[in-house]
């Protein structure tokens, strides 16, 4: 067996290159190969939370475009994302962090029509009656950002691209990348060599690992987060809220369309690749955090719990694309921190573009893997979902 | 069932019954009636069970109670939604229609204003106390307090102090076995003598699952989170009753076994005079007994052909029985009125009943151990869906965790009390380096279930066989599986929380090429209500099985996630780590 183009990881970012691929060049034989099932790293377990708000142009600018292609991905794939635009709402308790809204409004956001409305103390409770606020200086109300069933893009682009002739091999791992003078000779699968001109690596929270087994170091550092559904209720809470006091480390919540309360907090923190295991700490802090802010939920009940992976990078923005000291027919897209599901559209498209046309995009050039050795950071500072 | 405690309180869903009221129950998402299907615990609608409840007493009004008769229940929305998504499968959002982002839009905000869910109390006070979390420290927990866990707990404590046993159940024990009136007596002076010795029995406490830095359990009746430390865990969680698939399978007072006995011998319902039993493997003859002698008319319907020796006992009692059963459809509005049963070569019968009880395969109830993300087989000697272990319910050579009773694949009542006693003893020798051997006990009981239960002697050699070498298999003994029936598949129920018919699996896999369990779950919804896929997912598989062809072990299963139950933020939120 031989591909022209295999892809490590069949995660959205991975099944979005594939998809994008197969569209550009529909003859080339491409392959995504998944250690477990579609969908198995972090693509199922998110948030499943899109924003254009971000406080880097670079990833604002990507997001704007990213959200407008998952707006119309139903057209595109043939299967509904869901989308239910209900905002996001930050809720500040200290004075430098409101002036770093204020100056990232003024700096960026204004520049590209991301909207905020800044709402007093009064207009939060006013407009959000369950909210037990606290001290609160002010909430910043983001009406552009929303929620997409994330389970609905990942499977959306795997089934399109396999009725498009493309392959994918569930449970069957890539045990490592061969390499022969210098370029890519394929893959390793189950002790057999696989030819493949090229092999991008979308493996997600893996992907610093394998790209370790070949010499390559990622700045990537994968971080556990847990997450929750509670039982459905009528809808109520329509924006997702993000509670900024540190003594919520970090709590954010929201109501899915179906009516299941869904939040998590930072905590504990847990750095590197660990089963998808859940913890007690997590479970009471997050129930304390979330009565505190909401107390009408304190009565209801847990449903579900589980874990996935941030694939956190140095600068908290992903890396796409490759460097030219790599071998020949190697690339990346990976480190998207806790925002890749909601950059998937925009990543596949570009990285098809790169790797079938050998164009590189303007937006696509900051994220660029050399941008750690030449100092252009992409200091992204918002990570939550 | 302890003389001198007084009885507790009644369910609010044994109260409902007795006022003739059916259809207490919605499916979470399209808001169809529903009865009680596997009512596992007393005081069950406090925490919803395995059932599909929605009944939160935490967050019910008297205007919510009032809704609960079937005229209101629905609504006009709900209503509109099911007869859209009846023409257009599961998947209906993803139909031409809803990928028109406007028309998307209008609909999801209407979806949102009229969700069939109360809304929790909405008062603003601050919280500032929790319920006390409870400690539980001792040398062995055994969750599940039937025959199995109450069997090994005796065994235990010849040489062991510190047992506490947690059940589900506010008060007795266990589901089955307790019910029946040849083992019930046995069970309560066990329950009693144990109690006396010092064994700590904890009702209404049900095993929540295996967190990273602890394990919690949850006491629903206080709302308290309950803390495990212990050295040894045992599983004897027992098995359950998978709902078969027919026409109108959905219609309230459509129940397991198990729920049947409750009611009729646990809470003495008398209104259930006259019923279907839908039957398959399993110990359905003390089960017939018992019911017989409250006065139960009861009709049996096998999928297959009946086995001889139940045949025999059938005739000899002059229960009617219908076997090779083609077809079976209920009717009914509140509950279900009558059913028409079409055997092979299409003669009809219709029989007016009370209610419909089902035991086609039962299942072990392995939701707790499944979150150790141990190895599965696939036997249908064994039920379906079995957790790897050895014959003594070690499911790791240095995990302190055991698998005992049904809970680890079927065994036949008459033999669970001395299964029981063999894993004890292979705990106590193993652990504790105490006791009598369990070889030879083990291999008499073993030569006992070759002569009367062959499958189920092969199969459990099997597994432990696989157990030994690491490998998972599959066995299917199944021509016909003994819970699917012919029907129209638009009427048949696979999913009860979310509304997934037998249709939307068939248009899944003809249509769209879906088939392992992981995407069905995230296509559909399958599996994600309050029974998180323990009714569902095992159906499931065989209709994909049976379309397909292709093998349970690809097919699947999805992870199995902490709570067992739903556990209230309350209680969780005074968890001291
Ligand atoms: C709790 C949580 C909440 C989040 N919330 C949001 C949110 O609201 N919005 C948002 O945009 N993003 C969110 N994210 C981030 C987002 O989920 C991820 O950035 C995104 O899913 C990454 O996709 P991926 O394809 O790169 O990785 P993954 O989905 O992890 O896919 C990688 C795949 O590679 C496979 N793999 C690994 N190694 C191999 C190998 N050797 N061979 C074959 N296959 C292999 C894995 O099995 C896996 O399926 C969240 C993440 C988490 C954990």
């Amino acid at each position: 067996m031989k591909h022209d183009i295999t892809i490590v990881g069949g995660g959205v970012i991975g099944l979005s290159i594939a998809y994008y691929l197969k569209k550009k060049a529909p003859d080339l034989d491409i392959a995504v190969y998944e250690a477990k099932y579609i969908g198995y790293g972090a693509s199922t377990r998110n948030g499943s939370h899109i924003r254009v708000h971000f406080w880097s142009e670079p990833n604002v600018v990507f997001a704007i475009k990213s959200r407008k292609m998952m707006l119309s991905l139903a057209k595109e794939t043939g299967w509904n994302p869901t989308p239910y635009i209900g905002g996001y709402l930050w809720l500040i308790y200290d004075e430098d962090t409101y002036q770093a809204y204020k100056h990232t409004n003024r700096d960026i956001w204004s520049k590209y029509g991301v909207a905020v409305e800044f709402l007093d103390p009064e207009e939060v409770i006013e407009r959000y009656p369950y909210l037990n606020p606290g001290k609160l200086i002010t909430g910043v109300l983001g009406v552009q950002d929303g929620k997409i069933h994330h389970d609905f893009v990942t499977y959306a682009y795997a089934y399109k691209f396999k009725n498009m002739g493309g392959k994918i091999y569930e449970y069957t791992p890539i045990n490592s990348i061969v390499l022969e003078e210098g370029r890519i000779r394929g893959v390793d699968i189950g002790g057999k060599i696989i030819e493949s001109e090229k092999v991008i690596v979308a493996a997600g929270a893996w992907s610093k690992s394998l790209m370790e087994s070949i010499g390559i170091t990622l700045p990537l550092t994968p971080s556990r987060k847990e997450l929750s559904v509670l039982e459905p209720v009528n809808f109520f809470i329509k924006p997702l809220i993000i509670d900024m006091r540190p003594s919520s480390r970090g709590l954010y919540v929201c109501q899915t369309p179906r009516g299941e309360v869904m939040g998590s907090v930072d905590y504990p923190e847990v750095q590197g690749v660990y089963e998808f295991n859940n913890t007690i700490k997590y479970l009471s802090t997050y129930a304390r955090a979330v009565i505190r802010l909401i107390p009408a939920l304190k009565y209801l009940r847990v449903l579900r719990i589980w874990s996935g992976d941030y694939n956190v990078s140095a600068d908290h923005s992903h890396i796409m694309g490759r460097d030219d000291e790599w071998p020949d027919g190697l690339y990346v897209a990976t480190g998207y921190s806790g925002h890749g599901f909601m950059m998937a559209p925009y990543t596949g498209l570009l990285m098809s573009e790169y790797i079938i046309e050998d164009k590189i995009h303007p937006d696509m050039e900051p994220f660029l893997p050399t941008r750690f050795k030449e100092g252009r950071l992409v200091k992204e500072m918002m990570v939550i979902g | 069932m302890d003389g001198d405690d007084p009885p507790p309180p009644k369910p609010l869903s044994i109260k409902l019954l007795e006022n003739e009221v059916y259809a207490f129950q919605k499916s979470l998402k399209f808001k169809r009636p529903r009865g009680l299907r596997n009512l596992t615990w007393w005081g069950s609608e406090r925490i919803n069970l395995k059932t599909g409840y929605n009944i939160n007493p935490n967050i019910v009004d008297e205007e919510f109670l009032d809704e609960i008769k079937l005229e209101k229940i629905g609504g006009i929305t709900s209503k509109l939604v099911w007869i859209m998504r009846r023409r257009l499968g599961a998947g209906f959002y993803h139909n031409t229609l809803f990928r028109n982002s406007l028309i998307w839009k209008i609909f999801s905000s209407m979806l949102t204003k009229f969700l069939p869910y109360p809304y929790p109390d909405m008062s603003q006070a601050p919280v500032d106390k929790y319920p006390l979390q409870i400690y539980i420290d001792c040398d062995v927990l055994i969750v599940g307090g039937g025959l199995t866990g109450l069997t090994i707990a005796e065994e235990l404590s010849k040489y062991i102090r510190n047992i506490v046993v947690l059940d589900g159940d506010q008060k007795g024990f266990g589901g089955y076995a307790a019910f029946l009136d040849s083992t019930n007596r046995n069970l309560k002076n066990l329950y009693n003598k144990l109690r006396k010795k010092g064994v700590k029995i904890v009702n209404g406490g049900v095993f929540q699952g295996f967190l990273e830095d602890g394990y919690i359990a949850y006491k629903y009746d206080t709302n308290q989170t309950i803390r495990i430390d212990s050295d040894v865990i045992i599983i004897a969680t027992g098995s359950y009753e998978i709902p078969p698939l027919y026409e109108n399978n959905d219609i309230p007072m459509t129940i397991s076994l198990t729920t049947l006995l409750k009611l009729v011998m646990g809470y003495s319902i008398t209104k259930l005079k006259k019923g279907i039993l839908i039957g398959g493997m399993g110990d359905l003859i003390p089960a017939l007994e018992t019911l017989k002698k409250k006065g139960v008319d009861l009709f049996l319907v096998y999928r297959n052909k009946i086995p001889e020796k139940l045949r025999r006992f059938l005739e000899e009692k002059g229960i009617q029985y219908y076997e090779n059963v083609y077809r079976i459809s209920s009717k009914g509005r509140e509950r279900v009125e009558y059913v028409t049963i079409v055997d092979e070569k299409g003669e009809t019968l219709n029989i007016e009943v009370d209610f419909v009880a089902y035991s086609p395969i039962v299942a072990p109830d392995k939701e707790v151990v499944a979150q150790l993300g141990i190895k599965y087989v696939f036997d249908t000697r064994l039920g379906g869906y079995v957790p790897m272990h050895n014959l003594y319910g070690e499911i790791g050579p240095d995990l302190n965790f055991y698998i005992a009773g049904s809970a680890g694949g079927y065994i036949p009542i008459e033999y669970i009390s001395d299964y029981a006693i063999i894993t004890a003893r292979y705990i106590l020798n193993k652990i504790y380096g105490k006791g009598e051997g369990y070889e030879s006990s083990a291999s008499t009981l073993m030569n006992k279930i070759k002569e009367t239960h062959p499958e189920i002697y092969e199969g459990l050699n099997s597994l432990d066989a696989a157990y030994r070498n690491n490998r998972s298999y599959e066995f299917v003994g199944w021509e016909k599986p003994p819970n699917i029936f012919h029907g129209d598949p638009t009427k048949i129920f696979v999913c009860f929380d979310m509304d997934i018919l037998y249709s939307d699996l068939i248009h899944m896999y003809k249509d769209l090429g879906i088939w392992r369990m992981e995407h069905i779950k995230r296509y559909s919804g399958l599996g994600t209500g309050i029974c998180q896929g323990r009714d569902c997912q095992l159906n499931a598989s065989i209709i994909i099985n049976n379309l397909s062809g292709k093998s349970f072990l690809d097919i699947g299963r999805f992870r199995a996630r902490f709570p067992v139950i739903p556990q209230t933020l309350i209680s969780l939120a005074g968890v001291e780590t």
